[in-house]
């Protein structure tokens, strides 16, 4: 029987469908015309129209994050793509499955200098995981397929499709049934044998064992795992940025994060232990402080699916490369029981230490706003972060209790993730409470996506900690630059990068901009600034029940109120600063 | 210290910028790079001579290796390779110097290509160090201008 010919365009949303997919973060231009044409006919697959391609990106990256499935964006050429950068190196440097659709100009226009032409397979190489530049219709479903294939397995991460306007219009039978062969891509998934005995035995052997979780132990599916390993070998247990919710708040042995804002238990026994056993992390400098006295007593276990992690910052004792449901799987059953009563004691006198926690002042706190989110959101709440004080003040102080529940640009750090990646995950999850934990800073770096909240019934709560400056900048140079507040203040005040000390604090400090309220206004969305904590609990609450659109909370937090613990950039672990207590 | 890596990948448009960019992502110069067909059709091999630290050069493989359409890399050591490198070279010609020129070339098993009342363009072949060689000797006389392939190497056995 004679193959149905069809356009590349609908080539591409047909072996979308193929790949399960229901959504589409994009924003059209020239070249994509044809492919969002395609889409204008699927009335199965939603195109959620963002307000810029960055937000695109990241809503499709929020998508996978909350749900393990693969996020997909569409963008057009040249300044679309660019736009999508920040987030394809988002998304790759936390391994999150996206599938990012360029349009291009048509292959005869290629290298000419076209109108909105940019070269955006050679830019993205180095923040992508693969990309592929599609030169003719007839590769374009084994393509899209090897694409899918390649963003998910393994090492997840982000892949680029560059499909010029020619391949999109041109007609070609669909065939989505090939087996893809793809020689140089065999992630390792099974893990050697022997070195898991080597495992066990270290295991055996150590007094002082800790954990570390890390994204790959939630992007892996294998939190049940190691909860189970810990609880059954008597572990104590810390989790990175990414790892947060693989562990619940409240396991008996977990101690929190650790690195540079961790917390002063998991960040000691790191340099008491004698055993790291390190799952799905990657030793990221934030994480590890200074490499040279980075626990300098402990044997190295790391168990990853990616090679190239394993041995790149730490010296490890003991690699082993592959899938960590697939190795925990195995390794489980040859480890044995075992009690650290005297470790696991020393852990409970480490959490009792105490840090500067700042309540009770004139404005809110962070940390208030936070006891907050905690008393009033449900449990299984989705907490979106941007990037700065409020993003480490929500992973010291918010009670993550399932994996999934935390995403959050952790490596690349990408201010303006929060919101985008909020409305993906809500997408996902309808019927959960998503909540962007964020600051005045970050929020105005994709506010434009208000619009897509608005217009498609989102309800995201937005609780901005606003304090009117960009704060982990103003922190440091407080704690570092003898408190010279260069370009951090956000207020609307004529006495830019002057030394406010000397000016004197006046009225203007109070002027903020934008009036995040009137801007909530602007977009139709709900809108209310809380002072206090009656005023949280209360907005809080209503906006939890608020399931039309989203919701801004403008808390006025202290202004200059500190993350800590801290451990100075390049700085031991050992050396904590906690903050006047 | 330097380093030669040998690469089998897929013969396809993009690959040689995905491959040097892990190098020069990491802030090192390349020092040669060829590439070429191998014995099939749809792979290609490249060979990369770079300069960096020891303790990158793993990193570097490892991260060359999680390329897509890298199939296979391996690090060249001196004594378990052949590896030969072409020289083509033009060379000032005056009258009092073409004997020990050609003597030169000569003795280094080189080939006079091309020839005018002016220049000789000389043809050597051989590993790196006869190449750098032959030029210390020549260069004495006048180098006009030259060009190297970088190395092109296999493991040996």
């Amino acid at each position: 029987m004679e193959k149905e010919m069809m356009l590349g365009a609908e080539i591409i949303v047909e072996s979308l469908r193929r790949e399960g997919v229901n959504v589409i973060f994009g924003y059209p231009g020239g070249q994509a015309i044809p492919i969002f044409d395609a889409l204008y006919a699927a009335k199965d697959i939603k195109v959620i129209l963002t307000r810029h391609e960055q937000g695109a990106v990241h809503a499709a990256d929020g998508y996978a994050r909350a749900t393990g499935k693969p996020g997909v964006c569409l963008v057009t050429s040249g300044p679309g793509a660019t736009n999508a950068v920040t987030g394809l190196a988002t998304a790759n440097f936390d391994s999150a499955p996206v599938i990012c659709i360029c349009g291009q100009v048509p292959t005869s226009m290629i290298g000419i200098d076209a109108f909105q032409e940019a070269d955006i397979t050679g830019i993205s190489n180095s923040i992508t995981k693969h990309n592929y530049l599609v030169h003719h219709v007839s590769e374009l479903a084994e393509t899209i397929k090897k694409s899918f294939y390649i963003a998910k397995t393994g090492r997840p991460g982000p892949v680029l499709i560059d499909v010029p306007k020619d391949v999109s219009m041109s007609k070609y039978h669909f065939d989505y049934d090939m087996d893809i062969v793809l020689r140089g891509y065999k992630p390792h998934i099974e893990g050697n044998v022997n070195q898991f005995k080597r495992v066990a035995q270290l295991i055996e052997e150590s007094q002082r064992p800790l954990m570390i979780v890390g994204g790959g132990v939630i992007l892996s599916g294998s939190h049940e795992l190691a909860r189970e390993f810990s609880k059954k070998c008597d572990i104590p247990v810390t989790a990175t940025l990414n790892g947060l919710g693989a562990f619940a708040f409240d396991d008996p042995l977990f101690l929190g994060m650790h690195g540079m804002h961790g917390s002063i238990a998991a960040n000691r026994m790191i340099q008491e232990a004698d055993l790291l056993i390190a799952l799905g992390s990657r030793f990221d400098d934030r994480a590890t402080g200074k490499l040279a006295t980075f626990a300098s007593h402990a044997k190295i276990i790391h168990v990853d699916v990616d090679t190239a992690s394993i041995g790149k910052n730490v010296v490890v004792d003991v690699p082993v490369v592959g899938d960590l449901k697939n190795v925990l799987e195995k390794l489980l059953p040859l480890v044995k029981p075992a009690k650290h009563t005297e470790w696991t004691s020393r852990a409970t006198e480490l959490k009792k230490q105490t840090y500067c926690i700042e309540r009770g002042k004139s404005r809110l706190t962070a940390v208030e706003v936070l006891d907050a989110c905690n008393e009033i959101l449900p449990d299984d709440s989705i907490i979106a972060t941007d990037v700065g004080q409020h993003q480490m003040w929500t992973a010291i102080h918010y009670k993550f209790r399932y994996p999934r529940t935390m995403i959050t640009s952790g490596g690349l750090g990408t201010m303006g993730f929060g919101f985008p990646a909020a409305l993906g995950a809500q997408f996902g999850f309808k019927d959960k409470v998503v909540a962007c934990i964020t600051g005045d800073g970050s929020f105005q770096m994709n506010i434009q996506e208000l619009a897509t909240a608005v217009i498609e019934g989102l309800p995201v709560i937005i609780i901005i900690m606003n304090n009117g400056y960009l704060g982990m900048v103003r922190q440091w140079q407080e704690l570092f630059n003898s408190s010279r507040y260069s370009s951090t203040c956000l207020m609307n005040c004529p006495h830019r990068n002057a030394d406010c000390n000397k000016v004197g604090h006046g009225d203007d400090c109070n002027k903020f901009i934008p009036d995040f309220i009137k801007v909530a206004e602007a977009y139709n969305a709900t809108g209310f600034r809380v002072t206090n904590k009656e005023e949280l609990n209360e907005a809080l609450k209503k906006a939890v029940e608020h399931r039309s659109g989203p919701v801004i909370i403008d808390a006025i937090t202290e202004r200059e109120e500190n993350v800590w613990p801290m451990v100075p950039a390049g700085a031991s672990l050992d050396e904590i600063m906690r903050g006047e207590i | 210290m330097k380093y030669t890596l040998s690469l089998i990948v897929e013969n396809r448009h993009g690959v040689l910028a995905k491959v040097s960019q892990v190098i020069t992502g990491r802030g090192y110069n390349i020092q040669s790079l060829s590439v070429g067909p191998s014995e099939h059709t749809d792979t290609s091999r490249m060979i990369i001579v770079f300069d960096c630290d020891e303790r990158i050069v793993e990193q570097v493989i490892k991260q060359m290796n999680k390329l897509v359409d890298v199939i296979k890399i391996s690090l060249i050591s001196c004594d378990e390779k052949v590896e030969r490198e072409l020289l083509l070279i033009r060379i000032m010609r005056k009258k009092e110097n073409d004997e020990a020129i050609t003597r030169t070339i000569k003795i280094f098993r080189g080939k006079i290509v091309d020839m005018t009342p002016k220049s000789f363009v000389v043809e050597v072949t051989g590993n790196v160090r006869k190449i750098d060689a032959f030029i210390e000797n020549i260069r004495p006389y006048g180098i006009q201008e030259l060009m190297r392939t970088g190395p092109l190497a296999l493991p040996r056995g």
